[in-house]
């Protein structure tokens, strides 16, 4: 469903991606795991073409597009079958939850307002904020905050969804929350590509882990081969960094 | 020795009020024109064009090291001798308040790219992300999500510039046009300056309540535009004293 294609991308000498392919087929979770600059989040950034890739290409849904592009039209036809979910939120600091919601449907997509608020509320509802719909982001916890963020990436009916880091920005203890909210979409199905530290819950709920380390992938595989039998010695001592923290929590 | 008398302040406060429609008449045109140059400026100085951002810094540059009295002086003289022969003559006959909006959109033009920029960067750019990620085009994301933020951040901007040009723009009255100021200089020459005390001083209680009119007006449209402000405040308010019942209790 979404097939990503030898991506490279420096920025002036640092060469961050280094010919990075991977497929993700539908209903998959994909856990994109990696120590902090190993590019995990630049990957994500170019298939969203906030960044424009080096050369690489990706087919999403049957269509196939160049990652260097340039073009204003063709990287909004790729967005409006994605949607992004950002380590800092980045909700519209000028909406409330319900119009954060609802923009992308009212603007983007033309639909009629009674339609498109309907749409908005079923989502905000299913991540737990049905009561919070007229809340500035101001007015939010973090954790609420990304929930929203979480439904405004769901409510436009994307064909994946990107999270980068959805909670490394939030304090511990609402890190449960969001995580849950996740959990329960990958249950209902949505296919997502997941950027993250939490070995826990890349663990028990990706069906797809990726290792990425200076800008390659390692190894992907399914979560209980890597997790248990990594065959890379790379993948071996950052899960043995990684675990160590989380056995503890078990 | 002068004497300052009230009959001659009120003749020269009614006498000059109703000028304030010329003055209102160069704040306003000078605005839009100085807001679109400066628009243009803005996206000159953030092009990837290295000539395009040398040629807008080298506008602002100069305007800005410009007096605004000599500015109008080139202007007002030196623009119908730059385009010159028969168009260059037509021009000395054009209205006074054309050659003052001209002068001040330049200026404006020079200050509000600046502005502009301000207030674009104090919008963080995951806004602008979030807006195309969600499918809006970037023209959309500008009008629904940038603007009505930078418009918030640039407002105490806009109200100084409105303020400072009705003050720099009485100024004017050297080429000769008939603002507040321009008409007071008037009705004051008339009586050789007699009563020029009494002027200034019906002219101080005209700008004053200006002033703070227009600095009520501007705050009075912050507030209008940021909704998400208010709420953010009492918000505040509320976890303050959510806090503060915690510890009392």
């Amino acid at each position: 469903m979404l097939s990503v294609r030898d991506v490279h991308k420096s920025f002036g000498d640092n060469h961050v991606l280094k010919g990075v392919s991977f497929d993700v087929g539908e209903g998959d979770v994909v856990a994109v795991l990696g120590a902090s600059g190993s590019g995990k989040t630049t990957l994500l950034r170019c298939l969203e073409f906030f960044e424009h890739a080096d050369s690489g290409s990706m087919e999403i849904d049957g269509l196939q597009v160049d990652l260097t592009t340039h073009s204003a039209r063709l990287s909004r036809s790729i967005r409006q079958k994605t949607a992004f979910v950002f380590q800092n939120y980045n909700l519209f600091n000028n909406k409330t939850a319900l119009e954060n919601v609802m923009l992308g449907l009212t603007v983007a997509r033309k639909m009629d307002r009674a339609s498109a608020r309907k749409i908005a509320v079923a989502a905000l509802t299913k991540v737990g904020l049905g009561e919070r719909l007229d809340y500035y982001p101001c007015e939010l916890s973090g954790g609420q905050q990304q929930r929203v963020g979480i439904a405004r990436a769901l409510a436009v009916n994307p064909k994946v969804i990107f999270f980068d880091e959805p909670t490394s920005a939030l304090d511990p203890e609402l890190v449960g929350e969001v995580l849950g909210t996740i959990r329960q979409l990958a249950a209902e199905g949505t296919t997502m590509v997941v950027v993250t530290h939490e070995m826990s819950f890349a663990r028990d709920v990706a069906t797809k882990v990726i290792y990425m380390d200076g800008g390659v992938i390692v190894e992907q595989g399914r979560p209980d081969k890597i997790f248990t039998r990594p065959e890379n010695e790379r993948t071996r001592r950052f899960l043995a960094r990684y675990l160590q923290d989380f056995d503890y929590n078990i | 020795m002068q004497k300052i008398t009230l009959e001659k302040i009120i003749y020269f406060f009614t006498g000059s009020v109703p000028a304030l429609g010329v003055t209102f008449a160069y704040v306003i045109v000078s605005m839009i024109f100085g807001t679109i140059i400066g628009t243009g400026l803005y996206r000159m100085k953030s092009s990837h064009s290295k000539v395009a951002g040398f040629l807008a810094n080298l506008y602002v540059t100069v305007v800005r090291c410009t007096p605004s009295l000599v500015m109008l002086f080139l202007v007002f003289y030196g623009l119908p001798l730059l385009v010159g022969g028969e168009a260059g003559a037509r021009m000395e006959e054009w209205p006074i308040l054309t050659f003052v909006c001209v002068t001040f959109s330049i200026f404006i033009g020079a200050s509000s790219s600046e502005i502009i920029r301000a207030a674009v960067e104090a919008v963080p750019a995951g806004q602008a992300e979030a807006g195309l990620s969600v499918g809006l085009s970037g023209m959309q994301t500008f009008r629904y999500v940038t603007l009505p933020q930078m418009l918030k951040n640039a407002m105490p901007n806009i109200g100084n510039t409105v303020i400072l040009l009705i003050k720099e723009g009485a100024l004017a009255y050297t080429i000769g046009l008939r603002d507040v100021l321009g008409q007071a200089y008037y009705l004051s020459g008339r009586e050789m300056n007699a009563y020029a005390v009494s002027m200034y001083i019906a002219l101080t209680l005209i700008y004053w309540p200006l002033t703070i009119l227009l600095e009520h007006l501007f705050a009075a449209f912050e507030r209008a535009l940021t909704p998400w402000e208010r709420k953010g405040k009492r918000a505040a308010l509320r976890r303050t004293a959510e806090g503060g019942a915690k510890y009392a209790g």
